[in-house]
Parts: structure tokens; C-alpha cells; sequence
């Protein structure tokens, strides 16, 4: 499903579908950056209320989860949306929060893992909230170093 | 004042023959042209207005009323109906009636392609009028090969029909507030006046550019009044009261005849007027921005690069136009100089008369040994006025580029007005630079008969003959060469000076827009299995549908808004487009083009099919 001119980006065939329409899932798609370069990434659209919530389980880490988040630069560009709030969580407890605010674009976050560094088999969660989800078309990728 | 040459049938031969000639050639190439994005948009209106104009044949008063006037020509009110109401009548009179065209679309374009072709007769007509026939022959075929010229004059929009209203109503003008001295008979003939305010009437009625002409045709009574009076001498009392009221005449026409015939040729504001015109006013000044790439930047809000028109009119318009064109102007700001001087050292003789030869400044004895040279510069026109109504068409039309408020979204066309009257300066170029290499060639050819090398004096009077040929010629190529090659991607062409599409798209200025290169790759869609969906990108629904009933699109193939379902993914680039690209990549899952077409190595547009 995708957006045409100006739209959101294709989401996969293959997705996770939460309550809420097509929007609210979580599936890999590419987006443009703010120089219009692709970005591969998770789609991860916040919902009205609470979080969407991606959870992997038995990954290995390192010592920080390094990653990038953003919009679809036709959409954060505006700089109208509010801000985005990606909470990173290991084995159920909170590590770090990323917020994206509109016009940072392909932003980098790096989270220190204090406790849980070098675990093998942690369940890693990515929680994404808005307080406004409207037009809030939210892209991250992260892997542990 | 009166350096306006007299027009003969030879003239009129050779601007009717330039003018079928171009439009001839416009018709031969344009169906390599897909259709661009907005001229989806005008054949729709075009089509609705096709049908009231049947129905007024039928039932005139039912088709006036405000339910069918406002059912068909709400369409598209965004922009005034005469050139749409021409796409209208030329469909249905020339194809449905006629069936004179090989595909429905050429029909639409046809009226735009006969006003490139009356606009290219006209400047040579002016140009020959202003200065001389080699001036006006110059000026017309430098004109008709700018490669963005070229291109837009395929199209059935309205901005070739608004350089060609635009230029002409500017040459009616120029006609009506011709002063020939100590005539005094000024009411006598109203033609170009009445010309003048009907063509005001037609340029409103074209597109919004036209509001730039009354601060023109202002700017410039003022201006040659003004002048004319501080420098005294060039217009006497009585001309210019004769100019005032010549030029008030004119003004008045277009004041009354141009609102008058705006009004009566456009039903949509037949009713409710005021309203819908400032509907119409503040569509044009509230315009959203869209995004255009320049030198890498991708621009969709103020403020914008106020470099943008220049720095793209000598990225597009031939490097030998220009230097001719400032040759021009050069030569004629030369001789305007030597007028201001000459006026400055008359005043400086008249205060100091008792001054002996010896005594006087260097300037005032440069001015008044170059004075000598004035009448036979002027004689050779164009005239004053006449070079100050061109720069203002130029430099009004370029002002508005300087405020970072006004949108660049559609990159050269916006001021492609300026164009005939850079056209008109290169043909003033070329002209000063015939006479130059014929002085040069004279005395080369007395030197010689003094060395008594008679013998060698009949090649350089060969030479002379040859010299305006041969210079046209050379001046000409390039132009006509670059205007041929840059076909069917006329957005994408760029002038050697950039490097050309590669050196441009280096530099990242815009490859094109509106989608119009889908015309470019019908082979290769054609190749797409029986009833498959083709997603067009940034073709307009009408304009695919255009390139079905033209036959160049196969009919069972289904032009579609989204990706999805699609088995072939067009791409149209443009550097906001990326994110469009990508949709093609996650739904294929490939990021392979099947077929990539551009200019001399410049991608411009690339489809994906579904494995």
C-alpha cells in the first residue's frame, strides 16, 4: 500500500498490522531523508494513544543501540508535526528515549545499555509515541555495537 | 524619432513563411511529445468548454444560463478561457469534424503551436520594422530556437500563447504611440490604439502574466517623456504633447477595450464578477509553492534563490543569443551615452561660452566630436523608445524574480515573456555586427587598393556580399542544433555553458517536470503484458488517457495513481521525487530499473516491473 505523490512511503507486503488501519504498522519500507536519499528502515506510526510496540527477542548486544529516526522529509519538512518519542527498552527496563522533533531529519540516537551490555539473548523493545500522532509517518533502524 | 522602416510585401512573405514554417515543424515533431502534467488538466476544461460551445450552437439560450455557463466553465477557473476556449474549438471543429490530425492530442495543441508560429512572424516583422530585415531574420530564428522556446511551444498550455499576446500588444502599443514629429494629427487613426486595447483584452484573457503590461506601457510614457524633456531637443514641445496624447489614447484603450473583451470572452465571470475575480486575483498571489531543484537545493517555501531566473536563463537560452542581445543593448546604451554626454557638453558650452577650443574639459571635446556620430547611430534604429519599451518587457518581467517571495516552480516559463525582446537585442547585435565586419572589410579593401593590390579587391567585395549570410549563419547553428537535439526533453536540455543535461544535472538543476516524458518510453510500456496496470507517477490522469486515444499507449493498458497492483512502475525524476522511487523499490522489492531514458546520458526517467 503506498501513497503516491507525496504520500507515505509503500508498506510492505509482509507487516504487522496493529488496530487503528493500515497506518498503524510496523514493517519495513524505505523513506527519502531530508536530501531525498533512501533510508531503510521500520515504519512505526504512533498510535492516538500509548505506544506502538516492536519487540525482538533473543538479541545478542553489544554496548549501545545505535540507530536513526525520522520522517518522510515531505512530511516532517512542514515542521508542524509534534514530536516523537522512541523509548528503547531491554529485557523490560527503559535504557534510553529518542525524541524527534519536525526538520532534524535523518537524526542519529546511540543508547548506552549500562547493565545489560554484552547480554546474548536480551528481548529488545522499541516503543514509539506521540502526544499528536496526526501526519506523525515515523521511520527508525537500530542495531546493537 | 522616426527610424521605423517601412514594411513590403517581401516582409510580409517572409514572416508568413517563418510562421508556417515553425508551426509546421511543431506539428512534424509533437508526437514525440508525451503529454505534460498540466496540459491533462487544460484538455479536460478544454473538453467541457468543447461542449458548452456545442450546446450554444444548438440552444444559445440555454446555454447561457448560469447553470450550464457555471457547470462548464467552473472547470479550470483558475485560469482565464481564451486559449482553453481555442484547445475547445480546435477539437472539436479541426478533429471531430475534420479529423485532421493523426492523433487527438495534436488537435488540443494545434492553436498553441499557430500563435509560436505568428509570435516568430511578429518579431521578425518588429525587428525588421525597428532596424532591419537581417535584425528581424535574427531575432525570429534565434527566437525559435531557444530549446525551452521549442519545447513549450508543443504544448496546449498558456505559456507560448502569452509571450505571443504578450508581444504582440506590446507591438501595437509601440505602434499606436508612434510619434512622427510635427504631425499633429492624432485622432485621425485609431487603429493601433483600438489594436493595442484588444490585445490587452486577449492578454488578460491568456494568463496573469499580462498584469506586468500596464506597468510597462506606464513605466514607459513616463520614462520617455521624462527623458525626452531633461534632454531637450530630442522631442519637441509639440511632440511631446502629441506622444502624451497618443499615449493616453492607447492607455485608454486598454483600460476600457481590454477589461471589456476580458469579461465578454470568459463566461465564468459573466456573473458574480467582482467576486470571482478577486476568486481569480488571489489564486495567482496566494499560489502554493511547489519544489524545484536548483544547484542541488531542493526550494518549496521562501525565501527563494534570487539568483534563480538569471542564472537558469543562461543555463537554457544559447550563449550566442545572449552575447548577441548584449552586443545589442551595448550598442544602443553606447549611443544613448553619447546623446546624455552630448546633452551634458551643450549645457557646459551654453554656461561657459567665452571658453576657447583648448580650454574645455576632455569629456565635453570627446562629446562633441562624437556628437557627429549621433544621427547616423540613430538613423540605423532601433529608436529610443523603442529600445525602452524592450529592456522594460525584460527588466519587468526579470523584477519580479528578485523578490524571494515569488515561486520558481516552473522554472524558465514564468518569464519566457522577456524572451522575443532578448531576441530583438541579438537581432540589434547581429546587425551592428554585420555593419562592423563590413566597415572592416571596406577599409581593408582601400588599404589594399593603396598598396595596389587591386586584384585582391574582388574577393573582399565577395566577402561583403557574403557576410551576412555567412554571419547568420554561424550565429544560427547553434541555437538550431541545440534545439533539435534537446527534443522530446526540453526540460532536461541545458546550454554547453552548464555542460549541457550531464553538466546541469551535475550541478543540480532540474531534469524536468510534469511528467511529460512518459511520451519518451511508450515502446518499452507497450512491452508490459495484456491489461496491466502502469503506475504514472507524475502524469496527469488526462494526459495518459491522451496518450491512449492518440494511440501511442496500448488500450488495454490501465494508467494508475498508486503503485499497488501495478506491473509497471514509472518514475519521473526530480530530486523531491525520491521518496516516490522508493515506493516502487518496497512494493517490487527491487531496486533494478527495467528501462532508464534521458539526454546524452542523463536519466530522466526509469520504470520497475514486477518480478
Amino acid at each position: 500500500m503506498s501513497g503516491n505523490l507525496g504520500g507515505n512511503p509503500t508498506f510492505p507486503a509482509q507487516r504487522f498490522e496493529c488496530a487503528g488501519g493500515p497506518f498503524f504498522n510496523v514493517g519495513v519500507t524505505v523513506i527519502a531523508d531530508e536530501e531525498f536519499r533512501p533510508r531503510r528502515c521500520l515504519w512505526s506510526h504512533p498510535p492516538r494513544i500509548g505506544e506502538i510496540v516492536t519487540q525482538f527477542r533473543d538479541v545478542a548486544l553489544g554496548s549501545t543501540i545505535v540507530g536513526h529516526g525520522g520522517l518522510y522529509w515531505m512530511i516532517e519538512r512542514e515542521k508542524k508535526g509534534a514530536p516523537i518519542e522512541l523509548s528503547v527498552r531491554v529485557d523490560g527496563e527503559e535504557v534510553g528515549r529518542f525524541v524527534h522533533q519536525d526538520g532534524q531529519g535523518w537524526a542519529r540516537f546511540e543508547i548506552p545499555l549500562g547493565v545489560h551490555i554484552n547480554k546474548q539473548h536480551a528481548q529488545v523493545e522499541f516503543g514509539v509515541s506521540s502526544k499528536n500522532h496526526l501526519h506523525r509517518h515515523f521511520c527508525f533502524e537500530a542495531r546493537s555495537q | 524619432m522616426s527610424a521605423r522602416r517601412k514594411l513590403n510585401w517581401v516582409d510580409g512573405a517572409i514572416a508568413s513563411a517563418l510562421g508556417t514554417s515553425y508551426a509546421a515543424v511543431l506539428v512534424k515533431t509533437v508526437g514525440q511529445l508525451g503529454y505534460a502534467r498540466d496540459e491533462g488538466f487544460y484538455f479536460h476544461a478544454a473538453n467541457a468548454y468543447g461542449r458548452w460551445f456545442e450546446a450554444f450552437w444548438t440552444s444559445p439560450k440555454t446555454a447561457v444560463a448560469r447553470g450550464a455557463v457555471d457547470n462548464a466553465w467552473g472547470v479550470n477557473h483558475e485560469h482565464p478561457a481564451l486559449i482553453k476556449s481555442l484547445f475547445a474549438l480546435s477539437n472539436v471543429l479541426l478533429q471531430k469534424k475534420l479529423h485532421l490530425f493523426a492523433m487527438e492530442g495534436t488537435s488540443y495543441r494545434f492553436p498553441a503551436m499557430v500563435l509560436a508560429g505568428a509570435l516568430i512572424a511578429l518579431v521578425y516583422i518588429w525587428g525588421t520594422e525597428a532596424r532591419s530585415r537581417a535584425a528581424g531574420l535574427v531575432a525570429a530564428v534565434s527566437l525559435a530556437t531557444f530549446p525551452r522556446v521549442f519545447f513549450h511551444a508543443h504544448l496546449a498550455c498558456f505559456d507560448i500563447p502569452i509571450v505571443a499576446v504578450w508581444t504582440l500588444c506590446a507591438y501595437t502599443f509601440w505602434k499606436a504611440i508612434a510619434v512622427q514629429p510635427a504631425s499633429g494629427r492624432i485622432y485621425k487613426n485609431l487603429k493601433w490604439p483600438v489594436l493595442a486595447g484588444i490585445t490587452f483584452g486577449l492578454a488578460l484573457n491568456t494568463k496573469h502574466n499580462s498584469w506586468f503590461l500596464p506597468i510597462v506601457a506606464c513605466v514607459h510614457t513616463l520614462a520617455t517623456i521624462v527623458i525626452a524633456r531633461m534632454w531637450g531637443g530630442a522631442l519637441s514641445n509639440q511632440d511631446v504633447r502629441v506622444r502624451l496624447k497618443k499615449t493616453a489614447l492607447a492607455m485608454a484603450a486598454m483600460a476600457v477595450l481590454g477589461p471589456v473583451l476580458f469579461w465578454a470572452m470568459w463566461p465564468w465571470i459573466w456573473r458574480d464578477t467582482g467576486s470571482r475575480l478577486v476568486q481569480y486575483a488571489l489564486f495567482h498571489l496566494n499560489h502554493d509553492y511547489y519544489n524545484m531543484e536548483f544547484l542541488g537545493v531542493n526550494y518549496f517555501t521562501p525565501p527563494m534563490p534570487r539568483s534563480y531566473a538569471f542564472v537558469m536563463t543562461v543555463a537554457t537560452v544559447p550563449a550566442v543569443t545572449l552575447l548577441l542581445a548584449l552586443a545589442g543593448f551595448v550598442g544602443r546604451a553606447r549611443l544613448r551615452l553619447i546623446m546624455g554626454m552630448s546633452w551634458a557638453a551643450r549645457r557646459w558650452v551654453e554656461k561657459n561660452g567665452g571658453v576657447g577650443d583648448g580650454k574645455k574639459p576632455g569629456w565635453v571635446e570627446k562629446a562633441l566630436v562624437w556628437k557627429a556620430q549621433i544621427p547616423a547611430l540613430e538613423k540605423l534604429g532601433p529608436t529610443g523608445e523603442t529600445e525602452l519599451l524592450w529592456l522594460l518587457s525584460i527588466g519587468v518581467v526579470y523584477t519580479a524574480w528578485l523578490s524571494p517571495k515569488t515561486p520558481i516552480f516552473g522554472g524558465t516559463k514564468h518569464w519566457m515573456t522577456a524572451y522575443p525582446f532578448i531576441a530583438l537585442f541579438a537581432g540589434v547585435g547581429f546587425d551592428d555586427l554585420i555593419r562592423l565586419i563590413k566597415v572592416l572589410l571596406v577599409s581593408k579593401r582601400n588599404s589594399l587598393f593603396q598598396k595596389k593590390q587591386g586584384w585582391l579587391k574582388l574577393p573582399v567585395r565577395a566577402a561583403l556580399r557574403w557576410v551576412a549570410p555567412l554571419l547568420g549563419i554561424s550565429v544560427l547553428a547553434s541555437p538550431i542544433a541545440q534545439s533539435a537535439a534537446s527534443h522530446p526533453w526540453g526540460l532536461t536540455s541545458y546550454t554547453p555553458l552548464v555542460g549541457g543535461a550531464p553538466g546541469a544535472a551535475t550541478l543540480g538543476l532540474n531534469r524536468g517536470f510534469w511528467g511529460y516524458q512518459t511520451g519518451a518510453i511508450v515502446d518499452f510500456i507497450n512491452q508490459a503484458p495484456q491489461g496491466s496496470a502502469v503506475f504514472v507517477h507524475d502524469t496527469a490522469g488526462p494526459s495518459w488517457d491522451m496518450l491512449v486515444s492518440d494511440g501511442r499507449v496500448r488500450k488495454d493498458l490501465r494508467g494508475v495513481g498508486s503503485v499497488d497492483y501495478s506491473r509497471v512502475g514509472l518514475y519521473h525524476h526530480e530530486k523531491h521525487m525520491g521518496g516516490v522511487e522508493y515506493q516502487n523499490w518496497v512494493a517490487y522489492g527491487t531496486r533494478c530499473p527495467a528501462h532508464i531514458a534521458g539526454l546524452d546520458g542523463v536519466p530522466v526517467i526509469w520504470a520497475y516491473t514486477r518480478p
